[in-house]
């Protein structure tokens, strides 16, 4: 079954095509290759990495290495997406799941950000964001429907 | 995009559907929710423009009251 319809694929396309200046790697961690939820990840990037003209790298892990990877990164839950840039820089992004529907949009609005070294925020919430001196963890929760 | 601009910040996009014991966890009822550990602990529902989601940072992360 297509993850993407044909007007998401376009998108995912063009939006590639003239954004996604730099490649981006894609750790995928899972535990249950069987997993609905992780064969729904894997399908969505299969048909996510053509459209990127092979700028979006994926790295299935699993198993033991994949565990000490996956604590590494602070992944606790499987399967899951951690994001970093051409030069194995962690952008501290995770995805917890398949992003499937609303969820899509942002991640490839991450993938862009990732790709490009540089956010859309304005530079006012830049400048908020990086004079932050705590450490902090921000969970988002949604629904894929 | 805030952890991309701080290493102390951490993002997780969490599918509550797929995960309901970490949703449940969070105190999350409703789609979108989102929970801050900074400083102190903030939550909300629903999505917010970046001004308002930039104040709810900031009460979550800002020093302690002396």
């Amino acid at each position: 079954m297509a993850m993407l319809s044909a007007a998401q694929r376009r998108q995912a396309k063009e939006l590639f095509a003239e954004h996604l200046p730099a490649p981006v790697q894609v750790l995928f961690f899972y535990a249950d290759a069987y997993a609905p939820s992780t064969a729904a990840a894997r399908a969505l990037f299969d048909e996510l990495v053509p459209l990127s003209d092979g700028k979006i790298r994926v790295k299935a892990m699993t198993g033991p290495e994949g565990r000490a990877e996956a604590a590494r990164y602070r992944v606790e839950q499987a399967p899951a997406l951690v994001l970093l840039d051409e030069g194995g820089r962690d952008a501290r992004i995770r995805f917890y799941g398949a992003p499937l529907g609303y969820e899509l949009m942002v991640l490839l609005e991450d993938l862009i950000d990732v790709s490009r070294g540089a956010t859309r925020l304005s530079a006012p919430a830049r400048a908020l964001i990086r004079a932050i001196d705590a450490d902090v963890v921000i969970r988002v929760f949604s629904s894929p429907t | 995009m805030a952890a991309m601009e701080n290493p102390r910040i951490l993002a997780y996009a969490v599918d509550a559907a797929e995960f309901p014991g970490l949703a449940g966890r969070h105190g999350v009822r409703s789609v979108p929710h989102t929970v801050i550990d900074g400083r102190r602990q903030v939550a909300f529902a629903g999505r917010y423009p970046e001004a308002q989601f930039l104040a709810e940072l900031q009460r979550a992360t800002s020093p302690p009251a002396r």
